[in-house]
């Protein structure tokens, strides 16, 4: 199983729309750098329920604290330091990077 | 150059990910050190670099918004945010460090069409 990584905002490219597009399952889906915008509440937000219930998603706490979303992050995304994002890699087979 | 060109900076890049953010702010400073009629605008992405609590002291990067209120001292008033960018990103005046001048898609245009040089980041 895969590991995506996503560090573009929803807004300024395709990247996480195509990662979702493509992505198994059982495939974790981390956000990280600009692609945290992605874990907040937007309208027309690609992480709709049906996604999240779908895709075990994360997002990287030191880039959502950097921008200020910490207290905005949707609920059903686990947030994960560095360490965490180190396990993940270890935890999945390859990381596929979207960006 | 003559004194009394209008410039309005257009910010459109969420800040950290890349260096626009910061280097539109310097510019900024920069022009209103020397006097200069100047406006800024925030849209798109843009917007983000206005939002309150940003704290990037763990992916080593400078908090540029904590210079942000610094316009005001150097007489930089006319801050303006497009809402429609606002709306889609679910956020409103409330959820800004500095006071801004919130003006709709066909504002935004007449702003740029009102100035001399435009600057983009």
């Amino acid at each position: 199983m895969i590991l995506h990584t996503v560090n573009k905002s929803p807004f300024q490219n395709n990247s996480l729309d195509s990662c979702l597009r493509v992505a198994h399952a059982e495939c974790g889906i981390l956000l990280i750098e600009d692609a945290v915008y992605a874990a907040t509440e937007a309208q027309n937000g690609l992480l709709t329920e049906q996604v999240l219930s779908l895709h075990k998603l994360y997002a990287l706490i030191p880039d959502l604290k950097a921008r200020g979303l910490l207290e905005r992050v949707k609920p059903g995304i686990e947030l994960v330091d560095y360490d965490g994002f180190v396990a993940l890699t270890e935890q999945f087979e390859t990381v596929q990077s979207w960006y | 150059m003559s004194n009394n060109k209008s410039f309005l900076i257009v910010n459109r890049k969420a800040p950290f990910g890349s260096a626009y953010a910061k280097e539109a702010l310097d510019v900024g400073l920069i022009a209103a050190a020397f006097g200069q009629k100047l406006s800024l605008l925030f849209m798109d992405d843009g917007v983000y670099q206005l939002l309150k609590q940003q704290d990037p002291s763990d992916i080593n990067q400078k908090n540029s918004s904590q210079t942000l209120p610094m316009l005001e001292m150097y007489d930089v008033k006319d801050i303006y945010v497009e809402a429609e960018s606002l709306q889609a990103r679910n956020l409103n005046a409330e959820d800004l460090l500095i006071p801004v001048e919130i003006i709709d898609k066909e504002t935004t245009s007449e702003l740029l069409e009102q100035q001399d040089i435009l600057l983009n980041f």
